[in-house]
């Protein structure tokens, strides 16, 4: 991975681990479903605009570590182990799903073809991401893990993913329009201070969120 | 792209939407053919909620994760509310009227509370053992 697509992974990922508690706050808050938005819009949506704009694998898996650290950086918001573990499986099976496409996404061009692959995507990492959470989770808990819990409630989950699907459907063929914007023949005078003072903004945005709770 | 793999994503989309369609369906008349509004079966037994909440004195607990306040009854009298004999040697299933359902053990249980809105909430478990609206509790092993 060149210098360029690494900071992009680090931009990318800091802006979704800002999202997870800022935004995904204001969505629990409001009581709207949280995990199709958070993973269908905003996870699923960095993810693949990252892959349109560098056409890089790895990079999405990459993002999810980083959102996924700094979730964990920020336990004052909501349960931030399930959240870190759901961020890193939606990465990883982004990646999975994507692995199947060519590298520069020269494959993707009728739009049935977009849309399925948007709805794909969006299921596999909602459900994906649920079902580890829903063993993780428990298994570092003191209650422990329980496969009948799991069971009774998997057509809840599988039914839930509906949505994101949808959601994927919608936006990845919108982000499509991406594919030639050509990142990598930004000059790099104008690309690293552009990268490099966003992903400053994210962190700060990270510290004011997660500093105030320390003195509390 | 190679029309295999074209049909290939093409299935596997329409299977996941099938399949999330008909497991919401399910969800759906699992939802609207069970459960009672204003009560909680422990055991089989039928506890109502009003009945709960003018006997025991409502406790305040911290969730120790999330820092968020519940209050309630304490999980221990709802579940003594059931006539289990010696409950401490037990584990318990909480089941949400949607389906949802955790296994907890008798030590989370003493730092539980069952909220008016029939909701579990713990001090040392994280959000995900919070059962919403509770159905029933059962006795396990």
């Amino acid at each position: 991975m060149n210098k360029k697509a690494i900071l992009g992974m680090i931009l990318f990922g800091s802006i979704w681990g800002v999202a997870e508690f800022t935004v995904g706050e204001m969505v629990r808050n409001a009581r709207l479903p949280a995990g199709i938005i958070m993973t269908g819009i905003i996870a699923v949506g960095l993810m693949t605009v990252s892959r349109v704009l560098y056409k890089q694998r790895g990079m999405q898996l990459g993002m999810g570590l980083i959102a996924g650290g700094l979730r964990i950086l920020n336990p004052f918001v909501g349960c931030f182990i399930c959240s870190a573990v759901s961020i890193v499986t939606e990465g990883a099976l982004f990646e999975l799903v994507w692995y199947w496409f060519s590298e520069d996404l020269s494959e993707l061009k009728r739009p049935s073809i977009i849309v399925s692959l948007g709805i794909v995507t969006g299921y596999i990492c909602f459900v994906g991401g649920y079902i580890i959470t829903q063993i993780v989770t428990p298994m570092i808990s003191s209650a422990g893990f329980s496969i009948s819990n799991l069971i009774s409630y998997l057509p809840h989950i599988l039914g839930k993913g509906t949505y994101a699907a949808i959601i994927g459907g919608a936006i990845i063929p919108a982000i499509m329009y991406l594919k030639d914007v050509e990142v990598y023949r930004m000059k790099d005078a104008i690309y690293y201070p552009i990268v490099a003072s966003s992903i400053a903004l994210c962190w700060i945005i990270a510290a004011v969120e997660i500093v105030p709770h320390l003195f509390v | 792209m190679s029309p295999g793999k074209e049909r290939w994503i093409s299935i596997v989309a329409i299977s996941v939407l099938l399949l999330g369609s008909l497991s919401a369906l399910y969800v759906h008349a699992f939802e609207t053919t069970s459960g009672d509004n204003n009560a909680v079966y422990i055991d089989g037994k039928k506890v109502n909620i009003d009945d709960l909440f003018s006997r025991y004195q409502i406790k305040t607990i911290t969730n120790n994760i999330s820092g968020e306040k519940f209050a309630g009854v304490p999980l221990e009298y709802v579940i003594k509310e059931g006539g289990i004999s010696s409950p401490e040697k037990f584990s318990y299933n909480l089941i949400g009227k949607d389906g949802y359902s955790k296994t907890v053990k008798w030590e989370n249980i003493k730092n539980g509370v069952l909220t008016k809105d029939k909701r579990a909430a713990f001090e040392d478990l994280p959000k995900a053992f919070m059962v919403r609206d509770i159905a029933k509790i059962e006795v396990v092993g």
